[in-house]
């Protein structure tokens, strides 16, 4: 889990950025590895969600996308939390979003930390400056890894000691929850591709009539 | 060479932002490169898939005899035009569509193992396009294509990505939308998501956990409320 962690982390924007890092995917990868694909999903899926129309544009960091979902499904198979324990689960999908969101601080110390890496180079060698590349590259993913590590323990601490949402207790919290998020990440992508209505509306339409045929044959 | 653009980033800084990842895959393309180490280490920031096409690019000029002068220049202008393009074609546009698409089809419901499939899916459709992008734009960076001729190319692929995107938002709102509305909560909450989510990205663009964590109260209130009636 902890070397999954900083492959992950280290995805997000020190390379390779094949999108490993991706909630979704890192929630079905700490899931399978911690024996609870379904919470793994889960939080993967309510992270994809709430982060899909985020751009790591220029300098801005994302918030840590697989390090709050790793640190969430270590926490919550730490405090012995499964995904059927809804109470609890609303919890550990909050805390998922919540450590993913404050993640920024540990990307945002790495970025200002990784500027003392050039002055150290040596004259014009190569090999110095391949091995100080890779160096930054492994303090990324040893970073990320401590990251998730923190978030778990936290989380692991935190989940038996506070009480189940009350409100979660029926599963139609978490439904409309997810729908609420359903609806926010198909905003989000409006937002990114800058829908124009009056011009896209026929690629729109089309869309939805491939989703309704889809939904009626692969769906229902 | 060109797989060592994926690691451009490895040392990212505020400060210098990709300066340590231009100067070493620069002294791998020309060993004898008469560009100082001082000068290949100033600051250097463009989208990493661009670097493809900078690189080689610029190494060809200092082989066909471009002094110092003209490779500041040279970097300095073919780094922030291509930021400008792939930042669009490949943070804007794909990365956000290839999710779409992954979620799309975890609403499939008869597909089995869905998740895996979208996981797949999403992946295949983020780094197909962009390492054919970047194995292309190597090529053209050391065959010295024209700048603006490539550039204009990955304008025009955008727009292309941007039309496949709109028929995947259609493609999604349908597969979310349809299962929503016979439920027992119906299209209300969905509705609610978007209508929040338009106007509160538009607000803060930089709060989407916040605002996801406040859609499960807006969730909560909106479940009262439905019960109730």
């Amino acid at each position: 889990m902890v070397a999954l962690a900083g492959v992950l982390g280290a995805d997000q924007t020190a390379g390779p950025q094949w999108l490993l890092s991706q909630p979704l995917i890192a929630g079905l990868l700490g899931g399978a590895l911690c024996g609870d694909p379904v919470l793994g999903l889960l939080c993967g899926l309510v992270c994809q969600l709430a982060w899909n129309g985020s751009a790591p544009v220029g300098s801005r960091p994302n918030p840590d996308g697989s390090g709050g979902v790793l640190a969430a499904v270590l926490g919550a198979r730490m405090a012995g939390v499964d995904g059927a324990e809804l109470g609890k689960l609303a919890w550990v999908l909050a805390f998922a979003l919540a450590w993913g969101g404050l993640g920024t601080v540990w990307i945002r110390w790495n970025r200002r930390w990784n500027a003392r890496w050039t002055p150290s180079i040596p004259g014009s060698a190569r090999p110095a400056l391949d091995r100080t590349q890779w160096s930054a590259w492994a303090t990324t993913a040893v970073l990320a890894s401590a990251w998730v590590v923190l978030g778990g323990v936290l989380a692991g601490t935190l989940l038996p000691a506070i009480p189940s949402w009350a409100a979660a207790h029926d599963v139609g919290f978490l439904l409309s929850w997810v729908s609420v998020l359903v609806g926010f990440a198909l905003a989000a992508g409006g937002h990114a591709l800058g829908v124009r209505w009056r011009s896209d509306w026929p690629w729109l339409l089309g869309g939805l009539a491939a989703g309704a045929l889809l939904h009626q044959w692969l769906g229902a | 060479m060109w797989w060592r653009t994926f690691f451009l980033q490895a040392a990212f800084s505020y400060a210098r932002k990709q300066n340590l990842g231009l100067a070493a895959i620069y002294r791998r393309l020309r060993p004898d490169t008469a560009i100082p180490t001082e000068v290949l280490l100033e600051p250097f920031n463009t989208h990493p898939v661009a670097s493809a096409f900078v690189l080689p690019f610029l190494a060809l000029q200092e082989g066909a005899g471009a002094d110092l002068g003209r490779f500041r220049d040279a970097r300095a202008a073919l780094a922030s035009s291509f930021a400008a393009v792939c930042d669009r074609l490949f943070w804007y546009l794909l990365r956000p569509v290839a999710g779409l698409l992954g979620l799309s089809i975890l609403g499939l419901t008869r597909i089995p193992n869905r998740e895996w499939v979208a996981a797949g899916v999403m992946l295949v459709a983020y780094n197909g396009p962009q390492c054919f992008a970047r194995a292309r734009l190597w090529s053209q960076g050391r065959r010295g294509e024209s700048p603006v001729r490539v550039a204009r190319e990955l304008s025009g692929a955008s727009e292309v990505v941007r039309r496949a995107g709109l028929v995947i938002l259609g493609l999604a709102a349908a597969v979310a939308a349809l299962p929503a509305s016979a439920s027992r909560l119906g299209l209300i909450p969905l509705l609610a998501g978007v209508a929040f989510g338009w106007f509160g990205l538009r607000r803060w663009p930089q709060a989407a956990t916040w605002l996801a964590l406040a859609g499960a109260l807006l969730a909560g209130v909106l479940e009262f409320l439905l019960t109730k009636a």
